[in-house]
């Protein structure tokens, strides 16, 4: 979660006299005399290039070592490379490829730190932030670099003015401002500066012709630059860094603060739901056990009394009453057939005995008896002929078993 | 935000991840450990437990109300001494009524079972059968308290309708409570059991 640079939203190419500034986001640029004549940059956060007047420029070998220890050591060699006190100077270097004996040759670069406060001063007031100030021909550095240019010049339409920058094998030999006044001339010496062969590239400048044209300004090729230079004064950093870090350390403590309270409140709350719900299961323990008791004492009761009830209801409610079924024979009892015995007893087959003229009367009444839903297992036990007074009878005894004729017996448990 | 490379940041990084910790571990407890979410589960089931039993309770009262209303209407609340005397009354009106006369009635041995004591009574009566079969629709369909428990039919004469019924019926007592057993009269302070004052063995002064 480290923080990273937020992307410049400008590239402000600044000198006293003149000002373009490159609008990241929409790809546009805007050129004025100073700040205020460009709308739109108020809050934003930009990329400072410094004029070519503004900069100091030099090629030197500096030994091959971290940037940090390459720094302190060109802050060393400062003195013998500028005309102006370390102390007073802001600098950076970028390493070429190129090695000698005393080291990796470095493009270095400085600028005043009074001119660096100027510009920060002015572009504080419109509230701009700054993320890194480069020296603006570090650009045409990197193209070079890019384009394998050896020898050359790059020349830029700047206003009124003229940004000229020399390269001879490889090298910046000189980077200037000129007018258009001065243009000519200046052609004619940085031609011979370059020497023979040497390439031409303009924006924004015709010259004899033989130039090659650029569509846009060198402030456009920042982002392919990739350049990390930083002429930032160490103040500036240093106060820039303290803001940053003191806005870290706010939102870090924000961040405790605000984990801090989200862990209480639900921690709390936590709590409080806790209580709440061990109170509600006590109450429902409570409930429960009350109701329990009463369900089950209430089941027990009727389980107790049920057999006994069932005993009662089974006696005096029976499927079919002894009266029903006495009734029933009678009916189906066909003529000249006559019962002399019947019994009926609960939970047992029913009994019929009787004397019949005929065999076949008694087939009809066995019949009778088994087409009644009311009886099951009709079943004759004998017919046996006889003689009553002359008068040839058919003695029969029939069993049958009424529906729902059960035993009174108690169910449920036994005593022990 | 979080530097732990910069001795200066350190302390504030590691607070930083602090307030994460605790924001995250307060997440997870809304999220996974719901106790809003637990206490309204738990009053739909204590809810439903609490229906469930007060439905079982409703059964068994109602279960008990009917298994009650059964022995209120058909059991005996009096004793065996009361309800024999009571059944010859019954059954002799009821011959009466249907013109048969009672040859006989017995009282039999009575029967403990686990919640009641049968009483069997056994009768004869001589009539026509369908007096007698009128009879029995009468006694089987009156708040008499009497199950029918067995019919015997016979007939008497030949050519005719006469039978002689033997029928068994069954009252059901309602067992006598438990007497609860009587404690030990206190004894006076000499030791010597209490007599009452109008007790022969009272000893005048």
């Amino acid at each position: 979660m480290s923080q990273k640079p937020q992307a410049a939203q400008l590239l402000i190419e600044w000198d006293r006299e003149w000002v373009r500034v490159h609008f990241v986001d929409s790809s546009t640029t805007k050129e004025g005399v100073n700040l205020e004549a460009i709308d739109g940059i108020n809050g934003k956060t930009a990329i400072l290039l410094l004029s070519r007047r503004l900069i100091l420029q030099r090629s030197i070998a500096l030994p091959d070592a971290q940037k940090s220890d390459v720094l302190v050591a060109l802050k060393m060699k400062l003195v013998d490379v500028f005309p102006i006190p370390a102390s007073e100077l802001a600098f950076d270097f970028i390493p070429t490829t190129e090695k000698n004996d005393q080291g990796r040759v470095c493009n270095v670069f400085a600028a005043r730190t009074t001119d660096i406060n100027e510009v920060i001063a002015v572009c504080s007031k419109f509230g701009i932030v700054i993320q890194q100030i480069i020296p603006v021909q570090a650009l045409t550095l990197k193209v070079a670099e890019q384009n394998s240019l050896s020898s050359g010049i790059f020349v830029e339409r700047f206003g009124d003015f003229v940004n000229l920058d020399v390269y001879r094998y490889g090298d910046l030999v000189s980077s200037k401002v000129v007018d258009l006044n001065s243009l000519d001339n200046e052609i004619a010496r940085m031609s011979a500066m370059a020497g023979e062969g040497s390439k031409t590239f303009s924006f924004n400048v015709t010259l004899d012709g033989t130039e090659q044209k650029l569509p846009a300004p060198f402030i456009n090729s920042f982002a392919k630059s990739g350049l990390t230079l930083d002429l930032e004064p160490e103040e500036y950093r240093t106060t820039r860094d303290e803001k940053i870090r003191s806005d870290r350390h706010r939102k870090c403590y924000l961040l405790f603060v605000a984990g801090l309270a989200i862990a209480a409140f639900v921690g709390n709350d936590y709590m409080s739901r806790t209580d709440a719900l061990a109170k509600e299961e006590a109450k429902y323990q409570r409930r429960t056990k009350n109701l329990l008791e009463l369900t089950v004492r209430d089941e027990s009761n009727a389980t107790k009394i049920k057999p006994a009830a069932d005993l009662l209801t089974r006696s005096f409610e029976p499927a079919q009453k002894s009266s029903d079924i006495v009734k029933v024979v009678s009916m189906l009892l066909p003529r000249d057939t006559w019962l002399t015995g019947m019994t009926f007893e609960r939970g047992k087959p029913l009994q019929i005995r009787g004397t019949s003229k005929k065999t076949e009367l008694v087939s009809q009444f066995v019949l009778g008896l088994s087409k009644q839903k009311r009886f099951r297992d009709v079943r004759l036990s004998y017919a046996n002929s006889g003689d009553i007074g002359g008068v040839a009878t058919v003695q029969f005894s029939i069993t049958a078993f009424p529906v729902g004729n059960l035993p009174l017996i108690e169910t449920g448990k036994k005593k022990k | 935000m979080i530097n732990f490379k910069d001795p200066k940041d350190q302390t504030t990084s590691a607070l930083a991840v602090l307030g994460m910790v605790l924001i995250g571990a307060a997440v997870i407890v809304s999220l996974f450990f719901n106790r809003g979410m637990d206490a309204r589960t738990f009053q739909k089931k204590a809810k439903k437990d609490a229906e469930s039993l007060e439905q079982r309770s409703l059964y068994a009262k109602s279960d008990n109300s009917v298994y009650m209303d059964a022995i209120d209407k058909y059991q005996w609340k009096e004793s065996e001494d009361i309800v024999t005397p009571s059944a010859l009354t019954i059954v002799s009106k009821k011959a009466m009524e249907n013109q048969l006369s009672l040859v006989n009635f017995r009282p039999l041995k009575s029967v403990e079972t686990n919640s009641m004591i049968q009483l069997p009574l056994q009768f004869t009566v001589d009539g026509s059968f369908a007096a007698v079969a009128a009879m029995l629709d009468s006694l089987e369909n009156s708040d008499s308290r009497l199950a029918v428990q067995q019919v015997q039919f016979a007939s008497q004469e030949a050519e005719t309708d006469m039978v002689s019924a033997n029928v068994n019926l069954l009252a059901y007592l309602a067992k006598p409570e438990k007497k609860k057993s009587i404690e030990p009269r206190p004894t006076n302070p000499a030791g010597s059991a209490r007599t009452d004052i109008n007790s022969s063995s009272a000893v005048t002064p």
